[in-house]
């Protein structure tokens, strides 16, 4: 029976390969496709209240794929990281989606601090001021074809985040905000 | 210049190749560690204990301390040469064993009490170079091992700061160095060798206690003078020998260690009220007396002196592993790294983002993470020789491996011995035993390729000593306090193990 070749080269460079493929996953920006433009602006001075007037310092926009960004009592994004500021910022995601199946849905807003959501520039719901990660269940009749939503937050001091869900009423399985469902797509 | 002065073999071409490498090394190992290394503008650790002795010095106030008085005495004497505090108000300082932020006026600075450790540890590369150039006899391979010296993030944070690890890591590599080059220069051991080497494990044992490890280079020394008389098992001759080498050497660590008290007694002019240390009465009358010089002065010195560091070691508390702000880690896991300290660190906002400079002791793994597997390996050549009866390829490789090894294994079966907490910055003496194994270790297992200078070896360890530099770099912001978002420090955050905390 012939022995295996064992040349003592290749195995290092096998394991150097090895390493540095493991760094440079460990270490390369992690990337998420591109579904909604969330605009995340600055406040200059404490935000207490969604609707409160705005004195925006610094305005930046983040691409994120889903809405579920209260990652570790943060806004933060599991993959991306701490996308916001360290306290006081509004944020606005205006996204269109299309609604494959007419009927009730169900949106489920979870916000710390405040929110403000709307359909086609009806509001749904709203929470004012601050609180801790709470969800609210908004319900609406959506026609097939194209719509917008509006999802405006603010978030003040101490722990934040802000997740959208929704679920065709009468099936009630929740997808993410930026999910594909047989129901809505974005 | 004529092209034959630069071909191999030419005398001019020899010269070059000499000296180029320590030079390159040198010039490297200079930008990592003397760079800007009066920030950050603040102690750190161990450094609010260490300045407090040294200053100690500097104004002849009598102080005792768990370490020997080496590292500090050094410390002091730089701080007067460069005097970069000579208008400084520092009298605090010596009204206390640990310096707090209230006691040090704004306009201090800290390159005076730094300079040993960050110059000494700048210039220890050379003896490692050395160390690595007798012993694997390859100067391209010494070159790029002695990179582990330069680019681990540990030992640079460590040695960046008026701390006792950079002096002493330089003492125990002038010791290894001095006694690689008396075994590999084929000349009788004589007993000025032994003397010699006394005198430097004097100087290492005189900065830190747990430099005893290397009195087993004394025990290797001997093996080397007398292998034909151990081999024959002349044991006459050999407790002849002996007789006489155990004095010299062990009375030359003495005379060191005893003549660095000798100073220290007599610097010590004055007593702070209410720092006194548990000196005897009548240490504390000589003192006063002004008689801090004489003979009977330092056997009461020495004696409380001594008294103080092992009551100030059982008073050390336990690792305790359950407290939520335990620095400490137990030894064995030093090995991969854990647990890392975060010594400093200052938030600050930046256009609305959290930007925290850390100073943290870090591995850097690929060096770290490697010496652990050389260890592994060579333990296992070991075994295959003394165990399995295997013939070794390269005899004098082999048994640099199995003294690197012992060494390495000797310190850390003595660490596990010891009851009170140690911190991930013990690992560093064991660390440079285990790089200098990790070389000896990859040129035994490559000996055919490097001498038949196989490219593909070369190529790897060069990728390979490229990796460790790159690391170092990735993981610099943690050596140097430069400032991280929250996301660049999970980016580095790459064991769990490690439990480095973030700063929100």
């Amino acid at each position: 029976m012939k022995a295996i070749p064992f040349n003592k080269n290749i195995v290092f460079s096998i394991l150097l390969a090895v390493i540095v493929f493991a760094i440079v996953n460990r270490i390369v920006p992690p990337h998420v496709s591109q579904v909604f433009d969330v605009v995340i602006s600055k406040n200059r001075v404490g935000i207490t209240d969604i609707h409160q007037a705005r004195d925006i310092e610094m305005t930046k926009t983040v691409k994120i794929d889903r809405i579920n960004l209260a990652d570790k009592s943060r806004f933060r994004h599991p993959k991306l990281g701490d996308i916001g500021y360290s306290g006081d910022f509004f944020v606005d995601i205006d996204a269109p989606f299309t609604v494959k199946k007419p009927g009730d849905y169900i949106f489920f807003l979870g916000s710390d601090d405040g929110f403000a959501f709307s359909v086609d520039g009806k509001q749904l719901c709203e929470w004012t001021h601050d609180r801790p990660l709470t969800v609210d269940p908004c319900r609406v009749n959506l026609t097939e074809g194209k719509h917008t939503f509006k999802l405006v937050y603010f978030q003040g001091y101490g722990n934040a985040g802000l997740t959208m869900a929704y679920a065709f009423a009468t099936d009630g399985k929740q997808y993410l905000a930026g999910d594909d469902s047989k129901y809505i797509s974005f | 210049m004529s092209n034959k002065l630069l071909k191999p073999g030419h005398p001019f071409h020899n010269l070059v190749l000499k000296n180029i490498y320590p030079l390159i090394l040198l010039i490297c190992s200079f930008g990592i560690y003397f760079t800007h290394y009066g920030t950050p503008n603040a102690m750190f650790w161990d450094e609010n204990y260490h300045i407090a002795s040294a200053e100690k010095h500097v104004q002849g106030v009598m102080y005792m301390e768990p370490h020997p008085p080496l590292g500090k005495m050094l410390m002091g004497l730089a701080e007067v040469v460069l005097g970069a505090n000579d208008k400084v108000d520092k009298h605090k300082f010596t009204e206390t064993d640990h310096i707090e932020g209230a006691d040090t006026p704004p306009e201090t600075k800290f390159t005076g009490y730094r300079w040993p450790s960050v110059v000494l540890m700048a210039l220890s590369v050379l003896f490692f170079y050395g160390i690595l150039r007798r012993t694997t006899q390859n100067n391209l391979i010494a070159f790029l091992f002695s990179s582990f010296i330069i680019f681990d993030n540990a030992m640079v944070i460590q040695a960046r700061a008026a701390m006792l690890e950079g002096i002493q890591i330089f003492f125990i590599l002038a010791a290894i160095y001095y006694f690689v080059r008396r075994a590999t220069s084929g000349i009788n051991i004589s007993l000025k060798d032994y003397a010699v080497l006394g005198l430097l494990i004097g100087l290492v044992i005189s900065v830190k206690v747990n430099g005893f490890i290397l009195f087993l280079l004394f025990v290797m020394l001997f093996g080397i003078d007398q292998w034909r008389n151990i081999l024959a098992l002349k044991y006459p001759e050999l407790i002849k020998r002996l007789l006489v080498t155990v004095p010299v050497g062990v009375g030359a660590v003495a005379l060191v260690f005893l003549s660095v008290f000798y100073v220290h007694i007599g610097m010590g002019t004055k007593v702070i009220a209410d720092h006194t240390y548990k000196a005897s009465p009548e240490f504390l009358q000589a003192i006063r007396r002004g008689d801090t010089w004489s003979l009977s002065t330092f056997t009461i010195g020495l004696r409380d002196n001594l008294k103080y560091m092992s009551e100030y070691a059982d008073g050390v508390p336990k690792l305790d592993e359950c407290k939520p702000d335990e620095n400490g880690s137990y030894a064995m896991d030093w090995l991969l790294g854990k647990k890392t300290i975060s010594y400093r660190w200052d938030k600050d906002t930046v256009n609305g983002k959290v930007q925290v400079k850390y100073m943290s002791i870090v591995a850097n793994p690929v060096i770290w993470f490697s010496v652990v597997a050389g260890i592994v390996l060579s333990l296992g050549l070991i075994m295959s020789k003394f165990i399995y009866g295997q013939q070794e390829k390269n005899t004098a490789l082999f048994y640099w491996i199995c003294a690197f090894t012992t060494l390495y294994i000797s310190y850390m079966l003595a660490i596990l011995q010891i009851e009170r907490v140690m911190y991930l910055y013990h690992y560093l003496v064991p660390l440079v035993f285990g790089s200098i194994n990790l070389a000896l270790m990859f040129s035994y297992i490559y000996r055919e390729d490097i001498l038949a200078n196989n490219k593909h070896m070369w190529i790897n360890l060069s990728v390979y000593t490229a990796l460790v530099v790159a690391v170092f770099a990735f993981f610099a912001p943690f050596t140097y306090g430069i400032a991280m978002t929250e996301d660049q420090f999970e980016m580095r955050n790459w064991f769990s193990f490690w439990k480095l905390q973030v700063v929100q």
